[in-house]
């Protein structure tokens, strides 16, 4: 073997022994990754220390170290299956800070179109919700005249996958998603507030819409992903 | 126990983010890859969390194992010795220098020679080769490999310059692959 490849072996032995400091370590990484035959003496290396893997016992760790696996990995994905992402979609600030302007800005565009057009019908209160997410094109606009219970959806953005429906929930706090009817939904299905959610129907109340299989949740929760959601303002 | 075959199979299935697949590797391999963290980095905190990043590294670098014709058990030790010693290299883990000394002797009482017997029966080769060294220098190579120390820590060890501790490393480690090449 030549001075050089000798060197190169010894050099592979080394990292693989564990015995360099970070920098001739990390310059040794990049050997690995960009020279194909010294990769292979490193894989030699392994192979022939391996014998001493016996050597070290098994420790079951505690089930903290798992559960914190499962968080680094999969946390984003559990919370919000319908939103399954690396990088975590609901961690994302940029989304967030971008969600919370374009929330604001629609809900005073639109509120003041919306209120123009039915002017005549807002006597009382009304309140109005900007449903988006940021992720799907899907957003809707939901206007609430309190006074005579009148529930108003209309989409401004995304289409309808052809098989499936949108429906709308109502969720109050910390509550359970309460279904409020398919949007463009005719007859029972048609969105409206029952009576016992009257009083609940208030500033912060938030809605979303779900994509369901045609006629709805068949569970009465919520089974698609959550592709729009707003809370509701007072204008 | 799962056969090495199993093992390798359930990495394959990890490469393509089976999650079922990933939770039958953690049960059966955790408790051997923390037994990894725990010797280098002898501190519970310290080896628990580089267990973590171990096994968040394998979820995202299982493809890779593929191309290497390691057995899939050995792969594994070789993901987390080498981010065991990264750690303890970038100066995160066994922080000071004055628990070095307390910590070997804890190794010395946990290498009892029962232990080594059950051991020594399934890698007879490489301790028949190790066997042909000085006492000292395969003590320094086995050091080297199962509790993580630098040349540097195994200089100040062996009270030699850093220099001769390098050529005492290269001699024996060639002299080991001669052997098991016989």
């Amino acid at each position: 073997m030549p001075t050089g490849e000798r060197d190169d072996d010894a050099l592979a032995a080394e990292y693989v022994l564990g015995v360099l400091d970070q920098e001739e370590r990390e310059s040794v990484e990049i050997r690995i990754r960009t020279e194909a035959a010294f990769a292979v003496l490193v894989r030699d290396w392994e192979h022939r220390l391996s014998d001493l893997n016996s050597e070290f016992e098994e420790i079951p760790p505690p089930a903290s170290v798992k559960a914190g696996v499962e968080s680094k990995l999969f946390s984003s994905e559990d919370s919000y299956p319908g939103f399954a992402e690396e990088g975590g979609f609901w961690n994302r600030l940029g989304f967030w800070r971008g969600f919370a302007a374009l929330a604001v800005v629609a809900v005073i565009v639109l509120s003041s179109l919306l209120v123009q057009q039915t002017d005549e019908q807002v006597a009382g209160v009304t309140y109005v919700a900007a449903l988006s997410s940021g992720e799907t094109d899907a957003e809707f606009v939901v206007l609430y005249e309190a006074e005579t219970a009148s529930l108003k959806v209309t989409q401004t953005g995304g289409v309808k996958p052809t098989g499936k429906d949108y429906e709308l929930w109502f969720i109050d706090g910390d509550g359970p998603a309460i279904s409020i009817g398919l949007v463009d939904g005719e007859g029972v299905k048609a969105p409206f507030i029952p009576d016992h959610l009257k009083g609940q129907y208030k500033e912060g109340l938030s809605l979303a819409v779900s994509l369901e299989p045609t006629g709805g949740s068949p569970t009465g929760v919520a089974t698609g992903p959550v592709i729009a959601i707003g809370k509701a303002k007072k204008i | 126990m799962l056969s090495p075959d199993d093992i390798a199979k359930l990495l394959a299935r990890v490469a393509l983010s089976d999650r079922q697949a990933f939770n039958m590797l953690y049960e059966h391999t955790s408790a051997k890859l923390f037994g990894v963290t725990l010797r280098l980095l002898r501190n519970k905190t310290d080896a628990e969390d580089a267990l973590q990043d171990v096994y968040v590294k394998i979820w995202h670098q299982a493809g890779k194992y593929a191309a290497s014709d390691a057995s899939a058990m050995s792969w594994l030790i070789t993901v987390a010795r080498n981010h065991a010693i990264d750690r303890l290299r970038q100066g995160k883990g066994r922080g000071q220098q004055e628990s070095l000394e307390e910590a070997g002797d804890i190794t010395d009482d946990r290498v009892n020679p029962e232990m080594s017997a059950v051991a020594g029966s399934e890698r007879r080769r490489i301790d028949h080769c190790f066997e042909r060294l000085d006492a000292e220098k395969s003590k320094a190579v086995k050091e080297a490999y199962l509790e993580g120390y630098s040349y540097k820590e195994l200089a100040e060890k062996n009270e030699v310059p850093l220099n001769t501790m390098r050529t005492w490393l290269r001699r024996s480690l060639m002299k080991l692959k001669e052997c098991l090449e016989e």
